[in-house]
């Protein structure tokens, strides 16, 4: 098979595609586009985590408020505000005093 | 001597001091608007064509969507968040606790609506300081300022 002229150039396009040679990563190194493009990423990438960091942070306070207010008797149950609520935070902290299927989880 | 300017162009010291100024920001202009430019960024065919920079291009634009998808859900989260942390201020035995100024401070004044963006309750725990609205004006609801941590010795 591989010394058939199919199979041979099979082989080599494979070989040309996959990984790339590593002169097209010296070539595109050495462009300023190539550093723009990978600062941009960094930047993107930063951003990412940060907002993501935020959103723990909002979530995680809310949601120790929720508890104290619960506690404190201010709250007795799941509100349709709460609820959805508690989806925008799903993956991130959540209150343990209720329970997003509607009610007090008796942790509190 | 004739000068290079002899021929209907003003002559003289301030029209070489123009001259001197002018040119290097002729060139500059000639060289962003050519074709040189963009080659010395190194935007030709082989950079284009070029595996490594298309996989780069890819992943940019992954990152930039999940940086604005990221974004918009902060702002969706602070958006649902206000309701509940406005609303209870009415309820009997509410009071203001340091997490409501952790939250608004970290959402803005920016990603929280309108409606909600001057009455949400906040606590002031510096030594003498009262629960308080976001306007500024100040609530009739106690706050809660713990810095105990409780019976931890316990566990």
């Amino acid at each position: 098979m591989m010394d058939t002229p199919v199979g041979k150039a099979r082989v080599a396009a494979s070989i040309a595609l996959w990984p790339p040679p590593r002169g097209h990563l010296v070539a595109f190194l050495k462009t300023p586009l190539a550093w723009v493009l990978l600062a941009t990423l960094v930047g993107f990438g930063y951003m990412d985590a940060s907002v993501r960091a935020e959103t723990r942070l909002v979530c995680g306070a809310v949601s120790i408020m929720i508890d104290r207010q619960v506690f404190a008797g201010a709250y007795d149950g799941v509100s349709p505000t709460k609820a959805r609520f508690m989806r925008a935070c799903e993956g991130s902290a959540q209150p343990d005093t209720l329970d997003l299927r509607g009610g007090l989880t008796g942790r509190g | 001597m004739f000068s290079r300017w002899q021929h209907g162009v003003p002559n003289g010291p301030l029209a070489w001091r123009f001259a001197a100024v002018i040119r290097p920001v002729h060139l500059t202009i000639q060289f962003v608007v050519s074709r040189h430019m963009l080659s010395w960024l190194g935007l030709n065919r082989s950079f284009l064509t070029n595996p490594v920079t298309l996989g780069a291009l890819a992943l940019v634009v992954i990152a930039g969507a999940a940086a604005t998808r990221a974004n918009m859900h902060l702002t969706y989260t602070c958006g649902v968040v206000s309701p509940v942390v406005v609303n209870s201020t009415g309820m009997d035995g509410y009071y203001v606790g340091r997490y409501e100024r952790i939250a608004y401070e970290t959402c803005g004044r920016d990603r929280i609506p309108d409606n909600y963006v001057n009455t949400w309750p906040l606590a002031d725990c510096r030594p003498g300081g009262r629960a308080m609205w976001s306007n500024g004006n100040l609530a009739e609801f106690p706050q809660v300022c713990r810095t105990k941590p409780g019976n931890v010795s316990v566990l």
